[in-house]
């Protein structure tokens, strides 16, 4: 093959340009999309009245750092335990979703049983199913079962928002690992198979070790899902200490206890230090995310 | 005589082992399995039930029969077809934009460009903004009078619109912002894989052949991307119909109604106006469309969608 | 609330759990389903906006027996306020925080005597004389402009149906009958009002969009007046007295009577309650005029309607302009909403509805015609909540 000739077609100088031009516009694109995020990094700086400034300032005048504290600090407002929560609730709900996602993924992908076909089907229509068809009867069976079974509710308490994780998690993370298992080769099942292994050994020990990108993807995407969940906290928790931030924040925008007093500020900050976290995570994993999304064949 | 003892044999100990096949994958796949009859199935029949009643949460569920549907489709509730076309208008435009700029976003960062887990990031910032946040940024963004948007028109001479208190112009800005939260986010991602999965030889071969970069664009990586294209596009327009969150916070649905979205309508029924059994109502009609879109997406997709082998 | 629940304790040594339900309009949806599973607290606050249509579906104990069972003493509050909280006969709530919906007009002293209205000043009398007439001349001549843009807007109204009833209440007009039953639209006065607010936004563009933060443009000097209320009183924005303000009332109308209805946060007792006596210690508790008078100094709520609180010579002296607001809620139409108790979806139609008008799209004569459509269907509809 090296040995051929190939005549070579375009030229190096239109190629650097075409490539200085992409550049520009992939950064000019990049700009843009950062530009809102930026703009309440920067309110989040500000003092109220700055906020009212015509024409507006890019940057503050002088930063208020100390809105960021502040933030932790507003009566009856508990930023500081909301965030604390959601970090709780994401990781048992992401930690959830992987372990029994992969575990629901292999019953999927490598065993054979009746009606097997026809339950994935249903998982796929699953990912079609509004939430807010099942949200009233999944209220009142998280009210009423435990009611009846152990004498007091489950509501206002965590459970609604991480029991359902820890079975299956989701049509979407047992979809993309089933898909992910069925391309990893059965010999290195068989294999051990033959050597006396168990399905359980087969799964923790040959499959999960070989699924890493896979995994990760689906962890990932638990944590973003779970970490921004608004409508079921929103739903299922009253007590203000047991928010997570996404209902905390939607709190402090409204709250009722004094709406005279502008919050504008403080709520970008608090909007900013929500975002950091999954930024933090998708900039560190998002090669495997991808890679795991590749692998997973869900593009097919 | 031992031939048939030893096939039968052969035939218990093959059914036994098949037998603890289906037992054990039954039992692997329990926690979907559970959690489907009890988070899903479960609360999808109550729902049902729930659609045939008038039922305000205070008091009990008493039947009425087809009436809530038929409140709905006749007319005799005002916002019903409006908000229902709304949100197609809405579905209609978001999706093949959406697609589009995802597409092209994913197709820049696959160019092998420094800096490319920054800018990556950057476009995925986004999607990771909570709804809240997003709207009130957004809302102060489009401020129509000390707003950064209309300053900019200012600069050049022009008078900007009221955005989100207009009732003429609050779609179409709610649009940029659903368009900015989810273009460079989980579909650019899946495009990118997708991308990344095009064999390099297709690219050699199709270079070898003389081909410039569009005409290997359309011919080797579209086809070669029409899964993917097909799956963003049925998950892309299940989402969109299902636009919400963003209406609720920054417009409350209005002015005049402009952002009243059929989930909006459904919300404000079912837990503003307590009349849940409506709104139940309400969210079949919702499933039963979104089902039939699909259906009609994926038998269509047969003649666009080119698949490389099936797999299994 | 916390530390009024820990007072209480102290007090009575009986334990009290705060629990917060959200911010509206999430709240009154959380506490419906509470109260469907039998999870709503003791002694629930809610606002008049729901508690005779909660009352009326047993949400509520009818707290008349228990008064009359521990021998209250009722005359010290206002009648008004008892019957907006009244449904045949059964007093739902007491009425721990009452204002004449909405009805303050907060405004910008300085801004006012430099645009020549000289006898404005900080006394929040000073402004109790002026009419809808001298209330649209002062935004007019308060509101700036320079290159070819509004720096500074005159005055911003209100859009819902307690700010817009405000308007046209002075007039005499009204969205629907005092009882509930019919809808008054076509009232000449009460299109007058609608008029005033169209002339504010559109024909003399004093009022910045519909949806503007008003309290924080007023804050910054970008806004002269503002609708608002009994809580316009605090101003936490305005650093270091920048300038001189007070809250007083939005003016009265050409027969001398100002618009609103008397607007109620109740505290009420659930019926699913299995502690009815600590509950009303604890009702009892939050309506005594001490601990009402001591929250609606610290901003938590508004004055009780209770004589000795309106009268308290601590409120008169340490509010900015809490006298002219006693006579403004003492002279306060009862609470007016629909028949069928759909006060919060009859509120949310008048603020779709009339948007094209106030970005000046429509005309108020083009509005009507689906806005009446559409709040006579709300009327039509069985009885909510």
């Amino acid at each position: 093959m090296s040995a051929v000739t190939v005549p070579v077609r375009s030229a190096a100088p239109p190629r650097r340009t075409g490539r200085a031009f992409l550049y520009a516009a992939v950064v000019f694109g990049a700009t843009v999309f950062m530009l809102p995020f930026l703009f309440a990094l920067s309110s989040s700086l500000k003092t109220p009245q700055e906020l009212e400034i015509f024409p507006p300032s890019l940057l503050p005048a002088i930063p208020q750092w100390q809105n960021y504290v502040t933030l932790f600090q507003l009566p009856n407002l508990p930023y500081g335990v909301w965030f604390e929560n959601s970090v709780i609730i994401t990781v048992l709900t992401t930690l959830g979703t992987t372990i029994s996602a992969s575990a629901s993924a292999y019953g999927f992908a490598r065993f054979r049983w009746p009606g097997r076909d026809a339950c994935f089907a249903i998982l796929l229509g699953t990912l079609i199913l509004p939430e807010q068809v099942v949200l009233i009867p999944k209220f009142l069976m998280f009210h009423l079962i435990p009611t009846a079974l152990f004498g007091h509710t489950l509501i206002d308490t965590w459970w609604p928002l991480i029991l359902p994780s820890w079975f299956g998690g989701g049509a979407f993370s047992v979809f993309l690992l089933r898909q992910f298992f069925l391309q990893i080769p059965r010999d290195l099942d068989e294999a051990a198979r033959i050597d006396g292994a168990g399905t359980s050994h087969i799964f923790w020990q040959i499959l999960l070790p070989l699924s890493k990108p896979a995994l990760a993807t689906v962890a990932i995407f638990a944590f973003l899902g779970n970490w921004n969940n608004f409508i079921d906290p929103l739903i299922f928790i009253t007590s203000t200490s047991r928010f997570p931030l996404s209902v905390g924040l939607r709190w402090l925008q409204q709250n009722p206890a004094d709406p005279s007093i502008p919050q504008t500020h403080l709520l970008m900050a608090g909007s900013v230090l929500m975002v950091l976290p999954p930024v933090v995570i998708f900039f560190a994993m998002q090669r495997y995310f991808i890679q795991g999304v590749a692998m997973s064949g869900i593009k097919g | 005589m031992v031939q048939t003892a030893v096939a039968q044999q052969k035939r218990v100990a093959g059914s036994r082992a098949r037998r603890q096949e289906a037992v054990a994958g039954l039992l692997w796949a329990s926690p979907w399995i559970l959690g489907f009859v009890l988070f899903t199935l479960g609360p999808v029949i109550a729902s049902l039930y729930l659609s045939f009643t008038q039922y305000t949460i205070s008091g009990v569920p008493k039947w009425i029969g087809l009436a809530n549907y038929v409140r709905a489709i006749s007319g005799a509730d005002a916002l019903f077809w409006p908000s229902l076309w709304r949100t197609f208008h809405y579905a209609l435009i978001m999706v093949p934009v959406g697609i589009s700029l995802s597409l092209l976003i994913a197709l820049a960062l696959n160019q092998q460009l420094r800096l490319t887990p920054v800018l990556r990031t950057c476009y995925f910032l986004p999607s990771l903004t909570p709804v809240v946040a997003a709207a009130l940024i957004w809302t102060w963004l489009y401020e129509p009078e000390f707003g950064p948007i209309n300053w900019l028109l200012w600069l050049v001479h022009v008078q900007g619109p009221k955005w989100l208190a207009d009732p003429s112009t609050a779609l179409n800005a709610l649009m940029v912002i659903g368009l900015w939260g989810s273009v460079g986010g989980g579909t650019m991602i899946i495009f990118l894989a997708g991308l990344q999965s095009v064999p390099p030889e297709l690219h050699e071969a199709a270079q070898i052949d003389g081909a410039g970069a569009w005409t290997r664009f359309r011919h080797v990586t579209l086809p070669m991307l029409s899964p993917t294209v097909l799956f963003n596009l049925i998950i892309g327009i299940v989402g969109a119909l299902q636009v919400f969150a963003v209406s609720i916070i920054a417009t409350n649905g209005g002015p005049d109604y402009a952002t009243w979205f059929f989930i909006v309508h459904l919300y404000q029924n079912g837990f503003q106006d307590f009349d849940m059994g409506y709104a139940s109502a309400l969210a079949w009609i919702f499933l039963v469309i979104v089902l039939a879109l699909t259906m009609i997406n994926l038998r269509l997709s047969n003649r666009w969608v080119y698949y490389e082998g099936e797999s299994k | 609330m916390i530390t009024t629940a820990q007072a209480f304790t102290k007090q009575t040594g009986i334990p009290v759990k705060p629990v917060s339900y959200g911010p509206e309009p999430e709240y009154e949806s959380k506490e419906l389903a509470l109260y469907a599973t039998k999870q709503v607290a003791d002694v629930v606050w809610d606002s008049s906006c729901c508690i005779l249509g909660l009352g009326n579906r047993g949400l509520f104990k009818d707290l008349n027996p228990i008064i009359k069972a521990n021998n209250y003493d009722m005359s010290d509050y206002l009648p008004n306020a008892l019957t907006s909280l009244s449904l045949k006969g059964k007093l739902y709530g007491m009425p721990w925080g009452v204002h004449p919906g909405n009805g303050g007009l907060v405004y910008n002293v300085n801004m006012l005597n430099s645009a020549g209205f000289s006898k404005v000043t900080e006394d929040p009398s000073s402004v109790l004389d002026w009419t809808y007439d001298t209330l649209l001349q002062a935004a007019i001549k308060t509101t700036q402009q320079s290159n070819g843009r509004v720096d500074v807007f005159g005055y911003l109204p209100g859009t819902d149906y307690l700010s817009l009833t405000n308007v046209t209440g002075a007039f005499g007009g009204d969205f629907l009958s005092a009882d509930g039953t019919k809808l008054t639209m076509d009232d000449p006065n009460f299109l007058k009002g609608l008029q005033w607010v169209y002339d504010a936004f559109v024909t003399h563009k004093v009022a910045p969009a519909p949806n503007a933060q008003g309290d924080q443009l007023f804050d910054s000097q970008k806004l002269a007046m503002e609708l608002s209320g009994y809580w316009g009183q605090f101003q936490p924005g305005i650093k270091n007295n920048a300038f001189q303000w007070n809250d007083s009332l939005q003016p009265a109308g050409p027969n001398g009577k100002r618009g609103g209805h008397l607007t109620i946060n109740g505290i009420c007792m659930a019926a699913s309650t299995a502690h009815p006596n600590e509950a009303w210690e604890f009702i009892k508790f939050l309506m005594s005029p001490a601990q009402n008078v001591a929250i609606v100094l610290s901003g938590g709520g508004r004055p009780a309607a209770r004589k000795s609180v309106l009268n308290s010579p601590i409120l008169m002296q340490k509010m900015k302009s809490h006298k002219v607001w006693v006579q403004a809620i003492e002279q306060a139409e009862p609470w007016r909403e629909p028949a069928n108790f759909r006060w919060e979806e009859f509120n949310t139609t008048i603020q779709q509805s009339f948007a094209n008008a106030w970005v000046g799209k429509q005309t108020i004569e083009q509005t009507l015609p689906q806005a009446t459509k559409l709040l006579q269907a709300v009327l039509d509809k069985p009885v909510g909540i």
